[in-house]
């Protein structure tokens, strides 16, 4: 029998980047088969022709045998290719049997068979395990079991494939045994899966087959028991880590960062660290762990119930960002568009929007002044872009990363915190911005990197603190040489020690 | 226990408060307040009175809740009420009633229709879009007005006045308003409840992204709402022009701010994806019967305003608390 | 080609000066040389200064995404305050200001602190003024037979030929033009309805901004209401109700998008200046204002459209 899903040759080009470049894939039925790469390799570019939201430039696309050409998603759907996004598309304030059925509500004659869909909602609700009434608000559950009610409108639809674009970055631990519990049964079921996670231990442990893509071209695939969990690492970063993070040697000064007993219910407990002048810090844990929860809660972007933070022995108030900002925090958040830049507002406004009151006599701005530093900072970090006044929208995400490290390097903080310094950044950026923090500590600036890519976090700091659900489990000091596996078990919790 | 909460939850009486906040406890508050204060309020007259200014309201407010459903919003509403009443009127005057009733309301509709068409084609949004579109009928509306006299229906419906209509009772207290009202609840809340359309409506609101993967057709359902409001805009036209005889061009005035006001008080979101018809018509009692009692304990009007006033904003501060509140807890 | 469309879609105006020159091209031709007068360009200015004073606050109000709809009362309300105390110029402006800037923060206060929706906090403030409005007047007209000179001199006066009103509205748009370009609060302004979040990132206090902008906004109804009471010595209490359309209007043509994070004051400036010179032009060939609220629509629709195509579309 053909596979499922023949992906020949696929090409898909857009305005400045080639984002796929003659992928070829196969899917059979019924199989599960993981697709791994770095973030911007051209995995989401990948399941986007898959379920039509992209059309492909060239290449062809057999599903069950026949040539096809998605044009929206909603062909994609009708043909049996269903996807659970990562950003959630519940509608909240309607019932769970309504956002299962959504675009597909069983009629009887023109008029809803609300018998039938509270029925087969019920079933589905089984199926997937769930504890929940088929009329609650969709609103009220959890995030877990919003993307439950995803998968579920997959199989309300029929589907034949279901596409899970890193299913798990949201659940809770519990919730992702469930969830791979389904998976196994939607398998049972002949549906064939494509998942995407970063949890390498989860693709080792769920897939049949694995297809590693990197910079938009298929690198391998491979059975699953073919391949070792590091050939997959080198496979997906294709090149040696160690010579990206010329790390330099770096005395650490004096004390500047101090935590002690930080908690916030439901999010993170006592966690105490510090952090000296010139050392680079690395937080590492899975997705959901709670170290940004942590990072946002020391520079005062959310509240926390107990505990304190002193900085330059100082205490610092808690849930004022302007106030940690003048105590000399600077903080790169995770999420870039929706936290770090205003899109709409030139590189000028937004790199010197910290810096502003600086550049101001009597609340004026200086404007040439003003102008100046940012042509200063787009020199120095070589941001790439025809002038200061472009719109910060119009950038590469690498040149948008750096945008938002210029504007904490021009207040000149004692203490930089950056949230995922390198998520969707291209190689060449990354390497860069790895070279950039390491100048920046030995000039002396004390650095706390949060990272879910062990690589990164291994190869940048003096430092790693793990972080499992809340909980700090461990604190290691490169110097001893601590080796991934002992990182990686303190990250996944206490059980697997 | 969590399956007992959840059951718990979806029994239709506690989910009927849960969805709607805590509104209603407010209004049923306010309403025992109203009635203890004023011995005046329980008068049959007066009820019957209330009920048809609550039916006159209602049925521009249902319009206005399809619109906030897909997360639109109509200023033109209150010249579009002024432009059907007008038209209406010289037409009966020229073409009798019946054909005129008939026309005035494939006019809403298109007017509806148009609205809809600026926001979904032209890609403007719907604030400015009827911003626009009220100042160009306000235009119009005085232009067919002469400026600002009114004018007077001169027509005859099976020889009596039209507005002997208005008041016209069956089982001695069912008037004109009060049946079309509840003819337009029942069959558009059934229509939200029953047909594909209807709840496609809250996706088109509530997470359009959501619906674009499904293949819902926002766009279409976002022209049918806003048809249904100049539909229902022409409908409460011809029944403010029954009550007065006349048209004038300021006749639609306030209705609009009051039915926004209305649908916001009943719990209906104005960012789309909530709302139905039973929080349109209680919204719309509310106003309106704090207005009837206030009226009846001899407030003068401008007092009558500012305690409007204050109620909209006290009922937007307590949606606010409650919806903390029930983050907090989830 | 391509490079002529680039450069047109940079001048975010473009599009309300090729109407309005075009607008000026048939009144010029139907009326012949009336239209390029000293006395009528200063009519039309004295004609739109009030809703000009109003125009360049809401601007601000507009950059952060945010709206208000109570101005017509407002305004109403402050003009009243003025008729109450014409006999005495300084008392009249110091209550007429205080009254504007006591509503404007109020308003400030429920969406920037209490972070209400705009639009419909807005409406009830609306209500709530429109009856404290005609309760102070009694509903009924203001005026007095005695007022001050200097008030006068404010309405009716003139500068070195120029009418006050018209010295007025472009001082505030100087002002106003000033703060949102040059100053550091106008960039904050411009961050808060870029990305609120982003901002409280950046340690701005959006709730202060907020409640900064809608208390300017107050304090240029106050002004506005002043001017629109000395102009004809005496008003209606509801004399401004309407005026927040036109001022929205005037926000929007002028380049001001809805949902914040874009706009200027020259651009509202223009925007004025535009529906001056509908009324205006119509007066002058001989139509009357409804044909103006007809094309002032038309006109609105246009401009938006043109805005929206040269954008590239709303990005779904």
């Amino acid at each position: 029998m053909r596979p499922l899903i023949e992906l020949q040759n696929i090409t898909k080009q857009f305005p400045g980047v080639l984002a796929l470049d003659k992928v070829s894939f196969t899917l059979e039925r019924g199989e599960i088969h993981a697709l791994c790469g770095e973030n911007g390799a051209g995995k989401s570019t990948l399941i986007k022709v898959m379920t039509g939201a992209h059309e492909m430039d060239k290449g062809e696309y057999i599903f069950d045998g026949d040539s096809v050409h998605f044009k929206s998603t909603h062909e994609g759907i009708n043909r049996g290719v269903s996807c659970v996004y990562q950003e959630l598309s519940i509608v909240p304030e309607q019932d769970v049997a309504k956002n299962l059925f959504i675009g597909n509500l069983p009629m009887k004659g023109s008029i809803i068979d609300y018998k039938k869909l509270y029925s087969e909602s019920k079933k589905i609700l089984n199926e997937l395990g769930m504890d929940v009434s088929p009329k609650s608000l969709a609103g009220d559950l959890s995030v877990g079991q919003q993307q439950m009610i995803e998968i579920g409108r997959a199989l309300t639809r029929n589907a034949r494939c279901i596409i899970m674009d890193e299913p798990t970055s949201s659940l809770s631990e519990s919730e992702t045994d469930t969830l791979l519990k389904i998976i196994f049964m939607l398998k049972k079921k002949d549906i064939a899966i494509v998942y995407i996670s970063h949890k390498l231990d989860e693709v080792m442990h769920l897939s049949d087959r694995i297809t590693v893509i990197r910079d938009g071209q298929n690198i391998v695939t491979v059975n699953k028991n073919e391949i070792t969990e590091e050939e997959l690492i080198a496979n997906m970063i294709g090149r040696n880590l160690e010579n990206m993070y010329n790390k330099k040697e770096v005395t650490p000064g004096k004390s500047v960062l101090e935590v002690n007993n930080l908690s916030s219910k439901d999010l993170f407990n006592n966690i105490s660290f510090s952090v000296r002048a010139g050392e680079i810090v690395g937080f590492f844990g899975l997705v959901g762990a709670g170290r940004s929860e942590i990072m946002r809660a020391i520079f005062g972007a959310d509240k926390y119930n107990s505990g304190e933070v002193i900085m330059n022995s100082n205490k610092l108030r808690k849930g004022s960002p302007s106030k940690s900002i003048k105590a000399g925090i600077g903080f790169c958040t995770e999420d870039r568009k929706k936290e770090g830049l205003m899109l709409q507002l030139s590189i000028l406004m937004n790199m010197t929007i910290v810096k502003l009151k600086e550049l101001t006599f009597l609340g004026v701005i200086k404007k040439s002044k003003q102008q100046e530093i940012t042509n200063h900072y787009i020199d120095s970090i070589r941001i790439k872009t025809p002038s200061a006044n472009q719109k910060t929208g119009n950038l590469s995400g690498g040149n948008q990363q750096k945008v938002v490290l210029a504007k904490w390097l021009m207040m000149n903080p004692d203490l930089l915190i950056i949230d995922e310094p390198t998520r969707g950044i291209d190689i060449g950026a990354k390497a860069e911005i790895y070279t950039l923090l390491g100048e920046l500590a030995k000039q002396g600036m004390a650095i706390i990197v949060v990272s879910s890519e062990i690589e990164e976090v291994m190869g940048l700091s003096d430092k790693v603190i793990t972080i499992h659900e809340g909980d700090k489990t461990a604190e290691f000091n490169m110097k001893d040489d601590p080796s991934r596996e002992q990182i990686l078990t303190a990250a996944l919790g206490a059980e697997n020690i | 226990m969590i399956a007992k909460l959840d059951k718990f939850k979806s029994t239709p009486v506690v989910r009927f408060f849960r969805e709607n906040n805590s509104i209603y406890i407010l209004i049923l508050v306010i309403i025992a307040a109203c009635i203890s204060a004023s011995p005046k309020f329980t008068r049959p007259a007066n009820i019957i009175n209330l009920t048809q200014s609550i039916g006159t309201y209602g049925i521009l407010a249902i319009g206005l809740t399809f619109i906030f459903l897909v997360g639109g919003i109509d200023l033109s509403l209150a010249y579009q009420v002024a432009l059907d009443g007008t038209l209406f009127v010289l037409m009966c005057n020229s073409i009798g009633f019946f054909p005129a009733l008939l026309i005035t309301l494939v006019l809403g509709c298109c007017i509806g229709y148009m609205n809809g068409t600026i926001v979904t084609r032209l890609k403007i949004p719907s604030l400015i879009g009827t911003l626009a579109v009220m100042t160009s009928l306000k235009g119009l509306v005085l232009i067919l007005n002469n400026d600002s006299s009114g004018r007077a229906v001169e027509a005859t419906l099976f020889g009596e006045r039209l507005s002997h209509f208005y008041n016209i009772k069956l089982f001695g207290f069912l008037t004109p308003s009060h049946i079309i009202c509840i003819i337009f609840l029942v069959a558009l809340g059934m229509f939200l409840k029953y047909k594909r359309d209807g709840i496609n409506m809250y996706v088109v609101g509530g997470n359009p992204e959501a619906g674009l993967f499904s293949g819902i057709n926002n766009d279409r359902l976002t022209r049918m709402a806003f048809t249904i409001g100049g539909f229902c805009a022409s409908f409460c036209s011809i029944l403010v022009v029954m009550r007065m005889n006349t048209s004038t061009y300021n006749m639609g005035d306030n209705l609009d701010i009051i039915a926004i006001c209305s649908v916001v008080v009943g719990g209906v979101k104005m960012q789309g994806g909530k709302g139905n018809m039973a929080m349109c018509i209680m919204g719309v009692a509310t106003i309106q019967i704090i207005n009837n009692v206030m009226t009846k304990l001899g407030m003068r009007t401008a007092m009558q305003a500012l305690i409007t006033g204050i109620v909209v904003i006290l009922v937007l501060i307590l949606d606010k608390i409650t919806s903390n509140i029930k983050a907090n807890n989830a | 080609m391509s490079n002529l469309k680039k450069q047109l879609k940079g001048k975010e105006n473009f599009g309300v000066v090729a109407m309005m020159v075009v607008f000026i091209a048939i009144v010029v031709a139907l009326s012949g040389s009336s239209f390029f007068t000293t006395k009528n360009i200063a009519n039309l200015l004295r004609s739109v200064s009030v809703m000009g004073i109003m125009s360049c606050a809401v601007t601000l109000i507009m950059v952060t995404g945010n709206i208000d709809l109570s101005l017509g009362w407002m305004i109403g309300f402050c003009a009243v305050i003025t008729g109450q105390h014409s006999g005495n110029f300084g008392e009249a402006i110091f209550w007429a200001i205080l009254a504007g800037i006591g509503c404007g923060a109020f308003n400030g206060f429920l969406v920037g602190i209490l972070k209400l929706n705009a639009f419909i906090a807005t409406l009830g403030t609306m209500y709530a003024f429109k009856g404290i409005t005609t309760l102070y007047s009694d509903g009924r007209f203001v005026t007095k037979l005695a007022p001050s000179e200097v008030l006068k001199f404010v309405g009716q006066g003139e500068i070195g030929g120029i009418p006050t009103p018209i010295i007025i509205f472009a001082l505030f748009a100087i002002i106003f033009w000033f703060l949102l370009k040059k100053t550091e609060f106008g960039t904050k302004v411009y961050a808060v309805g870029a990305n609120q979040r982003s901002a409280h990132f950046s340690g701005i206090r959006a709730w202060l901004i907020v409640l900064v902008v809608y208390t300017l906004a107050g304090l240029a109804t106050g002004v506005a209401g002043t001017v629109l009471y000395a102009k004809v010595m005496s008003v209606q209490p509801y004399s401004g109700v309407g005026l927040e359309f036109d001022v929205l209007t005037a926000v929007v043509l002028g380049g001001t998008s809805v949902t914040g994070g874009k706009g200027n004051v020259l651009g509202t400036i223009l925007g004025v200046i535009f529906v001056g010179i509908l009324s205006n032009g119509f007066t002058l060939i001989g139509l009357g204002s409804n044909a103006t609220y007809i094309t002032q629509g038309i006109v609105l629709l246009i401009a938006m459209w043109a805005d929206v195509k040269s954008s590239g579309g709303v990005r779904s």
